[in-house]
């Protein structure tokens, strides 16, 4: 039996669409890193007295023009606090401070996409102290933060404790990639954190 | 001999309980800190990856590519088509 040219440049054909479309979405969207969390970790979640009108819903950064949406991201299977699905929203850190409460609450995004376009956090380093960030929630006026400091460390050496468990007062805290990107990890070598605290 | 059996049975069974409680109790050491002032347990994770930058080149010679072979493949397959 012959096969006809046309039937292989067909298959062809097709084979380069699915590739085509299939690297422009996983370029262009993050795959969404699900919440791996184990029962008991999350029952270890700390108990505070918090409604769903507590919790945020947008994130406003005037001097970058940032107006994001809030997602609410827990741990990926690596242990790490998982990142939003895509990279225009933001991830707030559910297991953690809630922000606006005494507590250091925790948001992430992303500084670009895997065709290098820019993500909601690419200009963060930008940021200086004195800065207004706000961060929308149903039942409250905004609550105003003001950045105090803006630091980047290696990845392995970002201070967690101070990242997530500061509570001394209401304080938000941004973090973002930076640095070189380590082809081998799909990953870049540095972290921008953003420490801010709330001002009303 | 059935009371020793007995012994061997009976210290297996507990190895194996000891083994399956700090198998699952492993998840819950990798990321926690004690907050003894507040008396309340706060998940400490690792810090997020939030980048694919690095990724933009092999993905835009990707794209490229399997741009290329749509064209040039739909091109024959619309001028065999005319000439069938």
């Amino acid at each position: 039996m012959r096969i006809s040219p046309r039937l292989i440049v067909a298959t062809v054909v097709l084979a380069a669409g699915v590739v085509f479309v299939t690297t422009l979405v996983r370029a262009v969207w993050y795959m969404p890193d699900p919440d791996t969390a184990s029962s008991a970790l999350v029952a270890a979640a700390p108990a505070r007295a918090v409604v769903p009108g507590d919790l945020p819903e947008r994130l406003r950064i005037p001097a970058l023009g940032i107006n994001a949406f809030v997602r609410q991201v827990g741990v990926n299977a690596q242990g790490n606090m998982a990142t939003p699905g895509n990279f225009t929203d933001v991830g707030w850190y559910r297991y953690g401070t809630v922000p606006g409460f005494v507590g250091s609450a925790v948001i992430d995004g992303h500084v670009d996409n895997a065709l290098a376009l820019d993500g909601v956090f690419k200009h963060l380093s930008d940021l200086k102290a004195g800065d207004d960030i706000y961060v929308d929630t149903a039942s409250s006026t905004p609550l105003h933060f003001v950045v105090v400091d803006v630091e980047s460390y290696p990845s392995d050496q970002v201070p967690l404790d101070k990242l997530f468990n500061t509570k001394d007062k209401a304080r938000l805290n941004l973090i973002t990639c930076t640095g070189t990107w380590i082809q081998n990890q799909k990953e870049y070598d540095q972290r921008l954190v953003v420490y801010a605290e709330l001002w009303s | 001999m059935t009371l020793s059996l007995s012994k061997r049975i009976a210290g297996g069974a507990v190895g194996l309980a000891v083994g399956t409680l700090l198998a699952l109790a492993a998840p819950l050491t990798y990321a926690q800190t004690t907050d003894t002032t507040t008396d309340t347990t706060v998940t400490t994770p690792g810090v997020p990856s939030t980048g694919a930058g690095g990724e933009a080149a092999s993905n835009v010679l990707v794209l490229g590519a399997s741009a290329v072979v749509l064209v040039a493949g739909g091109a024959y397959l619309l001028k065999t088509r005319k000439q069938a």
